[in-house]
Order: C-alpha cells, then sequence, then structure tokens
C-alpha cells in the first residue's frame, strides 16, 4: 500500500473519532438527578403560560437570593396537596416559579385560581422537554436554587412539613 | 464496489451497537447499556474500521464509468443520495451530542425537532422519484406517463382530502407527505396489477419495496399524526376516562423475582366506544445490585392500533404517575419494514 498525504488524513480523522468515543465512554451519562445536588442551572428559558410575550431565564433568577422552581400540573393530584406549603413558601424571603408540565393553559390557570397562585412566574413546559433539562422523573419536583444558579436541593414527590421545614432551615 | 459499501454498512451496525450498549448516548434504544462492555466493542469496531480501511486501500482500483443524464441509473443514483443523506443527518445526530460533550463539556439532546426539519421535506421528493424512476428511459409515450402521473396525483390527493376532513386535520407538510406516500402505494399498486396480467416485465422484488416503502411513510405519518398520549396521577381504586377511554386501576400486588422486585400494576381499559376490555399490567422493577429502578410498559398490539401503559411511583404518596398511549396501526409500520426487507430477499433468490 502506498502512503499518500489523503490517507494519512483518512486515518488520523477516524483515529480522532475513536479517541472522542474512548474518552466520551469515562462520561457519566446517566439520567440521574443525583448530581444535580451542586451544579449549576444553565441555557433555559421560560415562557410564560399565557403566551403574553413574558418569558424569563437564568438572569432573572440572579436577582432572587433563593428561588424554588416547581414543576406542576392541574391532573397531578400530590402537586394539591403540596400547594399549601407552597403558599406559604411564597411568604417568607423566597421566589417561586411554577413550570407546568404537560398541561392545558385553561386548566393551570383553573387551578391556580382555585388553590392559589404562589409563583411569581408561570412557565410552560407542554411536551415536557424543559422539565429533562433539570432532570425531572414525574411530577410534583422542586428544585431550590441560590443566586448563582447553583442547584442547593431537589425534592422528589410533593412538599410536606419535613421538606418545608428543610427549605426554611436552608435559606435562613 | 459491493464489497466496499457492505464493509461500510457492517462497520455503521457495529458503530450503532456501540453507541447504545456502552452508554456513551442516552438514547430511547439505550437499554442493558455498560461501559466496562463499550470497551470490547470500541475495540472491535476499531480492529474492523483500519483493516476493512487497509485491505480497500490495498485492493482498490479506480473504475471508469460511462454516465447518461437521461437514464434510470440517474434516478437510482439519485434517490441513493436521498438515502446517504438521511444516513449522514441520523449519524450526525447521534454523534455531535457526544463530540460536543467530550470537547467541549456542553450537554445538549437532539430529538425529533431536528430530524423532522431536516429529513421530512426530502422525503417528498423521494417518494415521488421512487416511482417516476424506474420508468425513465424505458417510456416509448412520454405523454401517457405524465397523464398517469398526474392521474395518480389527483387520486392521491383526494384520498388525502378524505383523511383530511374526516379523521383530523394537520400540516401543509403533513399533507404533502400523506400525497406523496399514496401516490407511490397506487402507484406500486398498478405495476402489481400489470406484473400479474404480464403487460410488464417482471421486477416484483422492486415493486414489493417501493410498496413497503410507501406504507412505510404513510402509516408513520398516520401514527405521528393521530397518536394519543396522556400524562395523569392514579392511585389504585381509581378510574380516569381519556377520549374513549375507561381506565380502571383494579389493584397492586409485588412480585420477588431472582434479581429484582417488581410492583405491578393492574388496569382494566374499557374502550365505551364498543365495550370491549383490555387487562395491561405495567410495573415498576426495584434490581438491587446495582440498585436500579426500571419502568416496564404493558403493551397490547392490535391490528388497528397499539395501547402502551407504563407507571412511576411518587415519592411520599399513594399515586403514582401515569403514561397512557393509544398509537394506530403501529403493526403495520413493523410489517411495511418487513415487506421493504422482503423485496430485497426476492431479488436475492430471483434468478437472473
Amino acid at each position: 500500500m502506498k502512503i499518500s498525504i489523503s490517507k494519512i488524513i483518512i486515518f488520523s480523522f477516524l483515529i480522532f473519532f475513536l479517541l472522542v468515543f474512548w474518552q466520551g465512554l469515562k462520561k457519566d451519562n446517566s439520567y440521574d438527578t443525583k448530581s444535580l445536588i451542586g451544579s449549576r442551572i444553565s441555557n433555559f428559558q421560560l415562557i410564560d403560560i399565557n403566551n403574553n410575550g413574558k418569558y424569563i431565564s437564568e438572569e432573572n433568577l440572579k436577582k432572587n437570593k433563593f428561588t424554588i422552581i416547581n414543576f406542576f400540573a392541574s391532573w397531578c393530584a400530590p402537586c394539591r396537596s403540596e400547594h399549601k406549603y407552597l403558599l406559604s413558601l411564597s411568604n417568607k424571603k423566597i421566589k417561586l416559579i411554577g413550570i407546568n408540565f404537560k398541561d392545558k393553559k385553561i386548566n393551570a390557570n383553573n387551578f391556580l385560581k382555585e388553590l392559589g397562585n404562589p409563583y411569581k412566574f408561570v412557565g410552560k413546559d407542554t411536551d415536557g422537554k424543559i422539565s429533562i433539562l433539570f432532570g425531572i422523573y414525574g411530577i410534583p419536583e422542586s428544585i431550590l436554587i441560590d443566586n448563582n444558579l447553583t442547584v442547593i436541593k431537589k425534592i422528589i414527590g410533593p412538599i410536606d412539613q419535613i421538606q418545608y421545614d428543610e427549605i426554611l432551615k436552608l435559606i435562613q | 464496489m459491493g464489497d466496499h459499501t457492505l464493509s461500510f454498512n457492517i462497520i455503521l451496525s457495529v458503530t450503532g451497537t456501540f453507541l447504545v450498549r456502552s452508554g456513551i448516548l442516552n438514547s430511547v434504544h439505550t437499554f442493558a447499556s455498560d461501559p466496562s462492555r463499550g470497551i470490547y466493542i470500541l475495540s472491535f469496531l476499531s480492529l474492523m474500521i483500519f483493516s476493512a480501511l487497509t485491505i480497500f486501500f490495498i485492493k482498490h482500483k479506480k473504475e471508469t464509468y460511462n454516465f447518461n443524464f437521461k437514464s434510470r441509473e440517474t434516478f437510482i443514483l439519485t434517490n441513493n443520495w436521498f438515502m446517504i443523506f438521511f444516513l449522514a443527518t441520523v449519524l450526525i445526530g447521534m454523534l455531535y451530542p457526544i463530540f460536543l460533550d467530550v470537547l467541549t463539556n456542553v450537554k445538549i439532546s437532539v430529538g425529533p425537532p431536528f430530524f423532522n426539519i431536516v429529513i421530512i421535506p426530502l422525503v417528498i421528493p423521494l417518494l415521488f422519484l421512487m416511482a417516476i424512476g424506474p420508468k425513465f428511459g424505458w417510456v416509448k409515450s412520454q405523454n401517457k406517463i405524465v397523464k398517469k402521473i398526474l392521474f395518480l396525483i389527483l387520486g392521491a390527493t383526494i384520498i388525502n382530502l378524505f383523511i383530511f376532513y374526516f379523521f383530523g386535520k394537520y400540516s401543509l407538510l403533513s399533507n404533502l407527505i400523506f400525497i406523496a406516500a399514496i401516490f407511490l402505494i397506487l402507484h406500486s399498486i398498478l405495476e402489481i396489477i400489470k406484473f400479474f396480467n404480464k403487460k410488464k416485465k417482471p421486477e416484483l422484488p422492486r415493486i414489493v419495496s417501493h410498496l413497503g416503502f410507501g406504507l412505510l411513510v404513510f402509516f408513520i405519518g398516520i401514527n405521528h399524526q393521530f397518536s394519543l398520549e396522556m400524562d395523569f396521577n392514579l392511585k389504585a381504586g381509581e378510574i380516569k376516562k381519556i377520549n374513549n377511554y375507561e381506565i380502571n386501576f383494579e389493584d397492586i400486588k409485588i412480585k420477588d423475582s431472582k434479581n429484582y422486585q417488581a410492583i405491578i400494576g393492574k388496569f382494566k381499559l374499557t374502550n365505551l366506544k364498543n365495550n370491549s376490555v383490555e387487562y395491561l399490567d405495567p410495573e415498576i422493577r426495584i434490581y438491587s445490585n446495582p440498585e436500579t429502578l426500571t419502568y416496564e410498559a404493558a403493551i397490547k398490539t392490535k391490528i388497528t392500533s397499539d395501547l402502551y401503559l407504563t407507571m412511576s411511583n411518587v415519592s411520599r404518596s399513594d399515586y403514582y404517575n401515569i403514561k397512557f398511549q393509544n398509537k394506530p396501526f403501529m403493526i403495520w409500520i413493523w410489517l411495511s419494514a418487513l415487506m421493504i426487507a422482503s423485496g430485497g430477499f426476492m431479488y436475492l433468490t430471483s434468478k437472473k
């Protein structure tokens, strides 16, 4: 086989590909929310549920000392049980952002009208794709972040008295 | 040239095996993945690539072709370019997130929006070319063929309008996809009739594969447009009504298996239109070593649609997150793919 520049380029290109694959094997690619604690939230933008041109991004969250991002839906029964704790938290030194998960706008608005609206902003995630960024398995789930956008706590399932007390302790 | 294409195909197949079985890629097809297994597959892949490429460079001889633009070969070549484009799109969509993660530490996910935007518009000309291409260079009367094509497009448009009007509305692009797919199906059916009337040269393998491809695109389109997907919560003993279905979460039981414990839900699905009843049993499996949760879907396959039900637990709650899907003509998608493959087998086994 004659060695030529084109052959060297092809072989080098393939070696590069295989090296990337080899490096990729060392990366943790599992969809696990445990690793979310301590990591920073990035690259996200939420559009208002009522399509009135409002949106929220990382820059808005940096202004709050603490923010809870809560994933909810009108069809989610356990979301109802945690709602009183969310309303109570909204009166503390904490801002709440709601992400309405795979829901209809009218149902979500009725849900908030009936139980009260604890959120400073309600964004929509109609097809559930934004929730993937936050490592959401199912709802309700909540994420407590600080003004550096670092995840301090992740609550899988509805917030109860124990979780509520823990959140208050963390934001002191 | 055929041998080299074969090597290329096998290398790509092993690359696919590596991607989904090593855990390097998070995909719906990623099951039984294991990074330590990935090292072995990667070693095997490297060996295959370098040996195949070395043999190619040693044995490769330059070949010259007489290329006639107005020929069947032009259409076959054009369709091959379309197929290569689809292959490249899928390959880039799969590999780009891995390269980005390894080289820049940025994680992205590539899903249906990317593939739909890039692939779907080009499926339309491909379907038309599949029907028209084999005619080229054979036909004595160009007018006759143009008339026939126009007639078939009109037929396909009428059938599409019927589906659009009676079963539901969809986008302009989807309309074009349906028209192109129905056109190829009608064209292939006419060719089969001609074949059995012995008015045409025997080209059954190609016709069967083309009919299969038309049906595949048609049923994927129908499935995409008319699928029903709902997420909701239920606890044992509760009932939920969705469109024509009543979903009764009757009971829950725990079963111990050799290496996992399963939480099994018993769901009774009643179709309120015809009162037919189906039972589905989705599972949550808790493996102990290593501690892993998996969610096993319950699937009921029927001629007209597949029913899927999955359940996942909600922490500190009696409720379960339920996902219910009704996907029409799922089995027909598989049968269409089988039809495409059987055309290939017919060609391989036919006397030339």
